[in-house]
């Protein structure tokens, strides 16, 4: 597995991506931004490429949208584990993809609250 | 005188008497052929011998020539008689006629007087002188040339005499031989006589041998019958019999043959004589073949003749010489064709009068029966006896039958005719039998024989029984008559005869009872007011009926019908009349009922039919036919379905017939239709009639025209059912609140109403007709369907909005109907508020169906529909609005998050880590909270665009500077073109427009911003505008994205509710935003989008002209 933590944000707001990119990295993550959900699923399944610790994912994406980045993850072998943390503003989005998701952020998520979510990640398991 | 004298003075006396004896006894048959010639022989013979006597005893020579000259009296006729007798024998006495005979007497003549004139000139005598004889003095003479020519003509005579007997002897039969022999004998007597004398032996005793030769042919005549039979005329009978004979000689050659065989052969007897059998045969030579060997034969053959078929009697018999020997054959044809063909037709005459002919000998009980005998008695051909017939005879007749025929016989009644029955042996069945019986008695009154006819008249009898048990049989039957039955004299009026019925009125057989008196107790036959039947029957000569009173015995009046029958004699008179009265006083009452009843019926108001079981008219009232029209001869017979409308449901009649073949009453209605087509309403009774039995024998229908009140009823009927189907429509409709529903229920209805075979409702979206509710006979698949143009009749409801009854479907070239059977077409437009929100359509395929009355209905129900769908609509809108609504708090909160959270996550990280963050990081973080800010900023702007857009009544419109507007949007979103590294590319020109600037604006840049987000990577974006032909322009903002599908399309703008569900968070407020916008400013929004080519929306809004002169 990666040596680095990396984590991988899915989100084409940049002020939210910065802001997420920011307090992950506060936590001694490696951050990767991405704006839409084709891209994301492309990097995710790029074998060359190492795999993410974990998955900032927002639901509304231009061209793929969240949830079926997500179900696609969940169907891919080689991903099917990853640690996705899903970020949405919609309530009912939120419960949609409760069962697929690790964590489900239902913005507006607070600093802190990103902050101490990032830093348990962190942590080794 | 010696012995010897006397001895010959004996021979000739006797000889005399004996002559004289044998003429008198032939004289006794005299009628026998020869008979004459024999007399006068024997007299002659007598008169010789008698003179011979009286010479020999004369001692005178005078004397003795006197009695000489007597002499010649005999002996000269004698020979000349013997050959007379012997040409009689021989049967050619027809050559004895008065010339002949004179000529033969010639020279007898001659002599007679030559020896009573002999002194005068001595030819015969000469020198007579008497001498002294040995017995008696003789006459001594010399014999004188003409005694010499006497001599020779007698023996000529005699001797041609004897050659005819020699010849006849020589051809005699069997039979007729010994006559033959005697004969022979008696004519050579007088030879051998006359010999002996002239040799000297003897006296001359010529005169005995002549007396010899007559004894014997005396004998022959007397035991052989000489004279009598055929022989004498064998050969003329041969000759000339019918009979063909033919004689053959031993070497088969025709020796004789008579003239039927001539006939027969067809052949002379000269050509055929002589000539060999088998050449007389040439044409029969079967028969030859078959008789040339034979002897003797008897048979019957059919010879084919060229004219015809002949039977022939076929005899063969042997012809033999003295001494036995085969002398040669006869052969004898005789034609029996005539017997045979009458003896055919008597067995065929007797054969069909079943008559048969018998007779029977009672001296020897031989019977004997013809053929039709034992078919009647049917028994086989036998030889019939007294028993056979005893036995044939039926047991109970045979006593009578005998006594009848034994008290004939005592009677000696010459016939009998005799009735009995037989017993058939063949089949045991019992006949009748006539016998006819003639009796044929001898001398002393014994019957000798019975002959008669006996003949079957079994049929007769039969026929007889038949006719007595039929008499019998109409004794009875008139006898068995309830009613007064007599015949009438015609002559008196007298009752000659009469039944138990009529005596019980005083009847008196033979007591010349008069009718007249009999019943009407009259002393003169009936008239006036009572006419007398018998003067009718005898007038008309035919049947007659009359009415009477009559009077019974105890002079109760009768009401009675009189029959009079006429009975003609064979001469054709009326000589009898038959007659009886029927009692019909009862059935008087019951006319005079009838009568009554009748006159009810036909002055009835109601009409009145009866018909017969088959349900055939057989009586109508005068109001039936005034009513239907029709005359009482063109109903008679006649169904009364005739006046079958076929409005009436067939349950009707079933029910009737049901209800009334079974006995019971129907009461009903009928809608019946007139001769001239008229509909006319009628409540009948309908009863079925009895008789005494309770059988139905037919049927009686009083019926009521109640057209008016039916009409009337049925109006309000009609009236009755329409609005409560109205009610209860608008009940439904008010009730439903679901647009579907409502657009069933009023489909439902109109179709119930109309009675159409197919109907639709559909909604109107400009021009097109979009079918969402169908019912009927419509294919499944026309729903959600949209019309095609070509359906005339509801693209022209569609645009002039008015209601279109087409009743006349068919005079359209083209097809402008959806099913291809309709006949009738109705086509309402939905209206709510002056609002087309959609159409009803109804086809049927009976244009009577749909009527303008029908028609106007349906336009009310139609308008309650529509203001039902219309309300439902509404309601659906504005419970949508409210979703709608929920959606759109929902959805600009959604929107809002999206800052918030950079607001928060940034103010936040400024908050807690402003120590740890870069200058770079604490610039992005101040940075990304004013973006926030901003964004929340314009999102609640244009919350309160929509909400001003919403509760803004009118706003002002003005012609707009689109291009100016569109550069103004692009100058705004310049960061976000930037940021998506985006072309935008905008025209140097656009159509300009009517309407309010910020809200365009709005529109703008709503549509560019989702561009710039779904648009492509880098987004391409060209704006465009054109003006449409119904005064609209239009703009156009297309993208270089992945394109949209149908459905996403189609949920762009109106269903807000389904955003979310489509991720299209970005979309949902923007383009809701833009649609009321849009329609606001009377234009519409829109989107062409094809997967993978890319969008384009567009928005229309009023061409501004104005703008175009500035």
């Amino acid at each position: 597995m990666a040596s680095s933590k990396l984590a991988l944000i899915v989100e084409d707001t940049p002020q939210i991506a910065d802001a997420f990119s920011f307090v992950l990295q506060a936590a001694g993550f490696e951050t990767e931004v991405l704006t839409d959900g084709v891209m994301a699923l492309a990097r995710l399944q790029d074998s060359s490429r190492d795999l993410p610790l974990i998955v900032v994912l927002d639901m509304n994406l231009p061209r793929m949208d969240g949830a079926e980045v997500l179900r696609r993850i969940r169907a891919d072998e080689r991903l099917a584990h990853l640690q996705v943390i899903v970020a949405t503003a919609n309530s009912h989005m939120a419960e949609a993809v409760e069962d697929q998701a690790d964590i489900v952020l239902l913005k507006p998520v607070s600093f802190e609250q990103l902050r101490a979510l990032s830093t348990r990640l962190a942590r080794p398991m | 005188m010696n012995w010897q004298f006397v001895s010959h003075i004996s021979l000739l006396i006797t000889a005399t008497i004996l002559s004289v004896l044998l003429a008198a006894w032939v004289w006794r048959r005299r009628s026998a052929p020869g008979a004459v010639p024999f007399i006068i022989f024997m007299l002659a013979a007598a008169v010789w011998a008698g003179a011979s006597v009286m010479e020999a005893s004369s001692n005178i020579l005078a004397d003795k020539v006197l009695w000489s000259k007597v002499l010649y009296l005999g002996s000269t006729t004698a020979p000349l008689l013997w050959l007379a007798i012997a040409l009689e024998y021989i049967g050619q006495g027809r050559l004895l006629t008065r010339r002949n005979v004179l000529l033969l007497m010639i020279v007898p003549s001659v002599i007679l007087v030559t020896v009573w004139t002999n002194e005068a000139h001595e030819l015969i005598w000469q020198n007579v002188t008497l001498t002294t004889g040995d017995l008696y003095p003789l006459m001594a003479f010399t014999r004188g040339p003409l005694y010499w020519v006497n001599v020779v003509y007698g023996y000529t005579l005699m001797l041609v005499a004897t050659v005819i007997m020699v010849r006849a002897f020589v051809r005699a039969a069997s039979p007729y031989r010994i006559q033959a022999v005697m004969l022979l004998l008696a004519a050579f007597v007088p030879w051998i006589g006359n010999m002996l004398y002239i040799a000297g032996l003897t006296r001359d005793f010529t005169s005995v041998f002549f007396v010899v030769t007559g004894f014997i042919a005396a004998l022959a005549l007397f035991r052989y019958r000489l004279l009598d039979i055929v022989p004498v005329a064998r050969g003329a009978i041969i000759a000339s019999m019918s009979d063909a004979v033919m004689v053959f000689d031993t070497q088969k050659r025709l020796v004789d043959i008579n003239r039927s065989a001539e006939t027969l052969l067809r052949r002379k007897a000269g050509e055929v004589i002589g000539q060999p059998a088998a050449q007389v045969f040439a044409n029969r030579a079967g028969l030859f073949e078959e008789y040339q060997d034979v002897e003797e034969a008897h048979t019957e053959l059919t010879l084919d003749f060229e004219e015809s078929q002949r039977t022939f009697d076929l005899r063969l018999s042997p012809l033999r010489d003295l001494r036995g020997q085969l002398a040669g054959r006869v052969l004898v044809l005789r034609d029996i064709s005539e017997r045979k063909r009458v003896e055919a037709a008597l067995q065929e005459a007797q054969r069909l009068a079943h008559i048969g002919n018998w007779s029977n000998d009672l001296t020897t009980g031989e019977w004997i029966w013809s053929d039709e005998i034992y078919f009647i008695m049917g028994v086989e051909r036998q030889t019939p006896t007294d028993d056979l017939v005893t036995s044939l005879l039926h047991p109970d007749d045979r006593e009578r039958y005998f006594q009848e025929v034994d008290r004939a016989q005592a009677d000696h009644q010459l016939n009998l005719s005799v009735e009995s029955r037989i017993i058939r042996p063949s089949d045991g069945e019992i006949r009748h039998i006539q016998s006819w019986l003639e009796f044929s008695y001898g001398p002393t009154g014994e019957v000798l024989s019975r002959f008669g006819t006996v003949q079957d008249i079994t049929l007769r009898v039969q026929a007889e029984e038949h006719v007595r048990q039929q008499n019998k049989f109409l004794e009875n039957v008139l006898e068995s008559v309830a009613a007064p039955f007599y015949v009438i004299n015609v002559a008196d009026y007298s009752v000659e005869m009469a039944n138990s019925a009529a005596q019980a009125l005083g009847v008196k057989i033979g007591a010349k009872t008069t009718c007249h008196a009999l019943t009407h107790q009259r002393d003169t036959p009936c008239e006036g007011e009572h006419p007398c039947p018998l003067s009718i029957v005898l007038e008309t000569r035919a049947p007659a009926v009359v009415e009477h009173i009559h009077y019974d015995q105890n002079g109760m009046p009768l009401n009675v019908e009189v029959h009079g029958y006429p009975v003609f004699d064979d001469a054709g008179n009326v000589i009898q009349m038959i007659e009886y009265s029927i009692d019909i006083t009862a059935r008087k009452q019951a006319e005079d009922e009838v009568r009554k009843l009748s006159r009810a019926v036909e002055q009835s108001a109601n009409s009145v039919v009866i018909t017969n079981l088959a349900g055939d008219i057989e009586y109508v009232n005068p109001r039936f036919t005034q009513l239907t029209g029709y005359t009482v001869e063109e109903v008679m017979g006649r169904n009364p379905r005739i006046l079958k409308s076929g409005k009436s449901p067939k349950e009707v009649y079933e029910q009737l017939w049901a209800t009334i073949s079974s006995g019971s009453e129907w009461r009903g209605e009928f809608l019946n239709r007139k001769k001239n087509g008229d509909l006319y309403w009628e409540a009948a009774s309908i009863s079925p009639i009895k008789d005494q039995t309770g059988e139905i024998t037919h049927y009686l229908a009083i019926k009521e025209d109640v057209t008016d009140r039916k009409v009337v009823e049925e109006a309000l009927q009609r009236a009755y059912d329409r609005l409560s189907t109205l009610v209860e429509v608008d009940t439904e409709l008010i009730v439903s609140l679901d647009v579907g529903q409502v657009m069933a229920v009023a489909l439902d209805a109109a179709m119930r109403l109309s009675r159409a075979n197919a109907g639709f409702i559909g909604r109107v979206d400009g021009e097109n007709v979009h079918v969402t509710q169908v019912i009927g006979d419509y294919p499944p698949d026309i729903a959600g369907m949209y019309i095609p143009p070509e359906a005339s009749t509801i693209m022209a409801a569609v645009r002039e909005r008015q209601a279109i009854l087409r009743t006349d479907v068919d005079n359209y070239a083209q097809r402008v109907t959806v099913l291809p059977a309709t006949r009738a077409q109705m086509t309402l437009p939905l209206l709510s508020h002056e609002k087309l929100i959609g159409i009803l359509n109804l086809e049927t395929s009976q244009p009577e169906r749909f009527t303008p009355e029908v028609f106007e209905f349906l336009k009310l129900l139609v308008a309650h529909a529509a203001l039902a769908i219309d309300n439902a609509q509404l309601y659906e809108n504005r419970a949508a609005l409210i979703r709608d609504l929920d959606d759109f708090a929902r959805t600009v909160a959604h929107d809002l998050k999206n800052p918030l959270n950079i607001v928060m996550v940034y103010g936040g990280m400024l908050d807690s880590a402003l120590g740890q963050l870069s200058e770079e990081m604490r610039q992005k973080a101040i940075e990304g909270i004013v973006h926030g800010a901003n964004k929340m900023n314009n999102i609640i702007d244009a919350l309160l665009l929509l909400a001003g857009v919403r509760q803004a009544g009118k706003v002002a419109m003005s012609p707009l500077d689109m291009v100016g507007i569109a550069a103004e949007v692009i100058q705004r979103l310049d960061t976000m073109i930037k940021e998506y590294q985006a072309e935008v590319i905008l025209p140097a020109a656009l159509p300009a427009a009517m309407g309010y600037a910020p809200w365009v604006e709005e529109v703008f840049a709503n549509y560019l911003t989702n561009a710039l987000k779904y648009g492509g990577k880098p987004p391409r974006i060209e704006l465009g505008g054109d003006i449409l032909t119904n005064g609209m322009a239009r703009f156009w903002i297309r993208d270089n994205g992945d394109g949209l599908t149908p459905e996403q399309q189609g949920q762009l703008f109106t269903q807000f509710t389904r955003l979310h569900q489509i991720e299209a968070e970005g979309h949902g407020l923007g383009l809701s935003i833009v649609q009321r916008i849009v329609e606001k400013l009377g234009g519409e929004v829109g989107v062409n989008s094809t997967v993978g080519q890319g969008s384009i929306f567009t928005f229309t809004l009023p061409y501004a002209i104005e703008l175009e002169h500035s």
